[in-house]
């Protein structure tokens, strides 16, 4: 009896010291969300609002109202191109990759092993190598000029099939002897994939959704060499990154707004990413069992 | 070599083994690197095995085949027309029709520039001689200049890939044509049915159906993915730089580019290459294990059994993933700059202003300089805060998947918490996620957000080529050399090509050693 109190005991003081442990960790992991969200109200304009801390009675939605209104900045436009484009890049990506995880995951045809092959080696180069031949390509057809948020769609899209892994991954565990008595009872593979596979692959189908749904949002490599000075096809990206330059004094005057943007954007693609959350796990860790 | 059987390895004392590891390892790698140049060999092999075949169908073809077929050699698709075909074998001779148009009006031409890619530069000339002059005096000089139009070398060399590409993909569909042309005549000979259109089609459904699905995404690739890969990679073997670019010109230097490794003086790039080679290198093992090995720490803590609010714990470390990169990296690279809290605390101290990057001054703490490794040291700080999130999230699952008769077996045999932990739940996670943790470790090597968003590769030094900086990995650096201050894309595409040496010897050696190399249902 005693040895059990005394195990329980020791099981006690474990549990207490995690908790303290945990405690320390969530509140790392959540100061930096939330100076950012507290720098957002500060009534300062510039740098110095990082290192000053004022009261509760001084702090401002001033930055929030400012970014809103469209003769300030272009907040909102640059919302509404993301959201444009991240809707389109959805769409297109999520075709192309159920089309092609399908195709590499149940179809047998020649030259299937190639092309996994080939996919793997053109992984491996860098990919921001591709990207200025990509400008050049882009502003040879003349889309750079006169329509730069269609190129940077079709750079968000057209490799997405590439990316096909973990949908593979996710298809490879559905029984094979479905395809084969649908197909004994005369469907086609057409008919396989829309109306078998298909819907019983909701999990993948959102968090590839998800996955390129957040893409634009998050990405701002690609749109800087691809939109370069066209202010008013910006992504949000972007363009909050275009407040935080030195030239012209931006900084001075928008570093805050940079702060109260992120916020304002961070809201719903933290809602999207933490309702969508199972989905994702299931996509990881599928990827990971599978390698 | 010599290998071991397992229990012999037990058998030798722990030095021995060691070495034995480092022997075996050793050898591991050189026959990866000779097992890929063998594989590669056979690949050409195998691949000239079939252009010959292909060759020989099509000879086969002419020889047998009817006074159709052989107008197919020069015009597609008469054959198909011939035995009932109409539609299929008309889009053949649009195909062909259009093929020729293209390369007539722009192709030839094309491949033809795409053999020097430039010559003139493209501005004016003045009495034959270049003319920069735009001042009220030099327009007296010369009043009319004479515009030139020089060579666009940017486009002569993407065109002339894309006219190759063309080129290669019309062979390939000319030789499918024409053996297919004599196809079609054996098959009425022998009195089989002929596909018709409509059934032809309906197959693009069935037995043809990955044609249908991948044919989109494949063109994808191949436009912005292959073409713009063979130009940068054919950039390397130009002098595209600052100095020539539109509206000058560049052209041809063969190896010139890949000459440059032998310059280790100060600001060589062979000696600012194995600068950042050697601190990507150290940057992908630290990131990849600390991030992996920490996470799994926290993971096993917040799934251990009696603790409460696992969803709450979960949840607030998993929030930071869902902030955009670029505000979070951003917002905790301010904290650490000159206006930031952190700097301004340290400065109300002591006193000392201490800038941990994107200043090239160093910081002393007594005789300490300390600028290169705390810039360095913080990024590997930031990036556990980014990273563990990832690593909780992904090894949750797999923890509550440990089979439990695991755990139970080494209960009864006595083991402590300490060795079921070490030896049965690391062991297992190890075991799941080995694959995936060289992914993650080549994704590390080209890791660009963290170094980009924090330091943008600072503090800078003027002893690397191209201004790179301490914390710069190989594809920061190559990011910067494209950017428009400097604008060197010749040695820009020389580290890409570079990082893709380096990258597909490390996942072929892994990946000849892993299971799921070897067994080849699961690697597929």
């Amino acid at each position: 009896m005693a040895r059990v109190k005394s195990m329980k005991r020791k099981n006690k003081i474990i549990n207490t010291v995690i908790y303290v442990v945990l405690a320390i960790l969530s509140v790392i992991w959540l100061t930096p969300i939330a100076y950012i969200v507290y720098i957002s109200f500060s009534p300062q304009d510039s740098q110095a609002a990082l290192s000053q801390f004022p009261g509760l009675g001084d702090l401002t939605l001033r930055h929030y109202i400012n970014i809103l209104n469209p003769d300030y900045q272009p907040y909102i436009q640059w919302f509404l191109n993301t959201l444009m484009v991240a809707l389109v890049t959805m769409v297109i990506n999520t075709f192309f990759i159920m089309a092609v995880a399908y195709t590499m995951s149940r179809l047998k045809f020649k030259g299937r092993k190639n092309l996994m092959l080939v996919n793997l080696i053109l992984g491996m180069f860098p990919g921001f190598m591709s990207m200025i031949a990509i400008y050049n390509l882009l502003k040879l057809v003349g889309l750079i000029e006169n329509a730069p948020l269609f190129g940077l769609i079709l750079c968000y899209t057209m490799t997405s099939g590439m990316g096909f892994y973990v949908a593979k991954g996710f298809f490879d565990t559905i029984s094979k002897s479905l395809d084969e008595a649908a197909r004994i009872d005369g469907a086609t593979n057409a008919q396989i994939f829309f109306q078998i596979i298909l819907p019983l692959s909701k999990p993948i189908i959102v968090y590839t959704l998800v996955q390129s749904f957040m893409g634009p949002w998050m990405d701002f490599i690609f749109c800087k060499v691809i939109l370069r000075e066209n202010v008013d096809s910006y992504t949000v990206a972007l363009g909050m990154n275009s407040w935080l330059s030195d030239t012209g004094g931006k900084k001075g005057k928008h570093f805050v707004d940079f702060f109260a943007g992120s916020v304002l954007i961070s809201i719903p693609i933290m809602a999207v990413f933490l309702s969508t959350q199972k989905y994702y796990v299931a996509g990881v860790t599928g990827g990971a069992v599978k390698g | 070599m010599k290998t071991l059987s397992y229990i012999d390895y037990c058998a030798l004392p722990p030095f021995r083994q060691f070495l034995y590891k480092i022997y075996s390892t050793f050898f591991k790698i050189i026959f990866g690197i000779w097992h890929f140049i063998l594989s590669v060999g056979y690949g050409i092999k195998k691949f000239g095995i079939k252009i010959g075949k292909a060759f020989k169908n099509m000879y086969l073809s002419f020889k047998y085949g009817d006074i159709y077929t052989k107008i197919s050699f020069g015009v597609l698709g008469v054959s198909h027309i011939k035995r009932g075909q109409r539609i299929k074998g008309i889009l053949m001779i649009i195909v062909e029709v259009l093929f020729i148009l293209v390369m007539v009006l722009f192709g030839g031409e094309a491949i033809y520039k795409f053999t020097y890619l430039g010559k003139n530069s493209t501005g004016y000339t003045c009495n034959g001689s270049d003319w920069y002059g735009s001042s009220p005096e030099a327009q007296q000089v010369c009043p009319f200049p004479k515009p030139v139009d020089g060579d666009y070398s940017e486009r002569n060399l993407l065109y002339g890939i894309l006219a190759i590409i063309i080129v290669v993909i019309f062979a390939f569909f000319y030789v499918k044509g024409v053996n297919r042309s004599y196809q079609i005549q054996t098959e009425e000979e022998e009195g089989k049915h002929i596909p018709t259109f409509k059934e032809d089609m309906a197959e693009f459904l069935n037995s043809k159906f990955h044609i249908t699905l991948l044919a989109l995404p494949i063109l994808g690739v191949i436009v912005f993915s292959i073409l713009p890969l063979i130009d940068m990679i054919l950039m390397a073997f130009t002098n595209y730089d600052y100095l020539h670019q539109y509206p000058g010109y560049f052209n041809w230097v063969g190896l010139d580019n890949f000459l440059e490794f032998g310059n280790f003086g100060n600001k060589g790039f062979g000696y600012t290459f194995v600068e950042i080679l050697k601190w990507t290198v150290v940057w992908a093992i630290l990131a990849t294990f600390i991030n992996f090995f920490l996470g799994i720490i926290v993971a096993t803590i917040i799934n251990r059994k009696g603790i409460k609010f696992k969803k709450l714990w979960r949840t607030c470390l998993v929030l930071s993933i869902a902030v955009p990169q670029f505000v979070s990296l951003m917002a905790l690279g301010q904290i650490f700059q000159e206006y930031g809290p952190i700097t301004q605390f340290i400065k109300q101290q002591t006193g000392m202003t201490i800038l941990f990057w994107g200043q090239p001054t160093p910081f002393r703490i007594g005789d300490y300089i300390l600028t290169v490794d705390f810039a360095r040291i913080l990024i590997v700080v930031i990036n556990i805060w980014i990273g563990i999130p990832y690593t909780v999230l992904s090894t949750t699952g797999i923890l509550m998947n440990v089979p439990e008769d695991l755990y139970e077996s080494a209960r009864i045999d006595g083991a402590s918490p300490v060795t079921i932990y070490f030896k049965i739940t690391l062991k297992y996670i190890v075991f799941v996620m080995g694959p995936s943790l060289i992914t993650t470790f080549i994704g590390n090597f080209n890791s660009f957000g963290v170094i980009y968003l924090l330091t943008g590769g600072g503090p800078t030094t003027n002893s690397f080529y191209g201004s790179a900086g301490h914390t710069d990995l190989l594809v920061t650096w190559l990011f910067s050399l494209t950017m428009e201050g400097k604008a060197d894309y010749k040695m820009a595409s020389v580290i890409g090509i570079l990082i893709f040496v380096i990258s597909a010897t490390i996942s072929l050696i892994v990946y000849r050693n892993s299971a799921s190399f070897k067994n080849e249902e699961d690697f597929a």
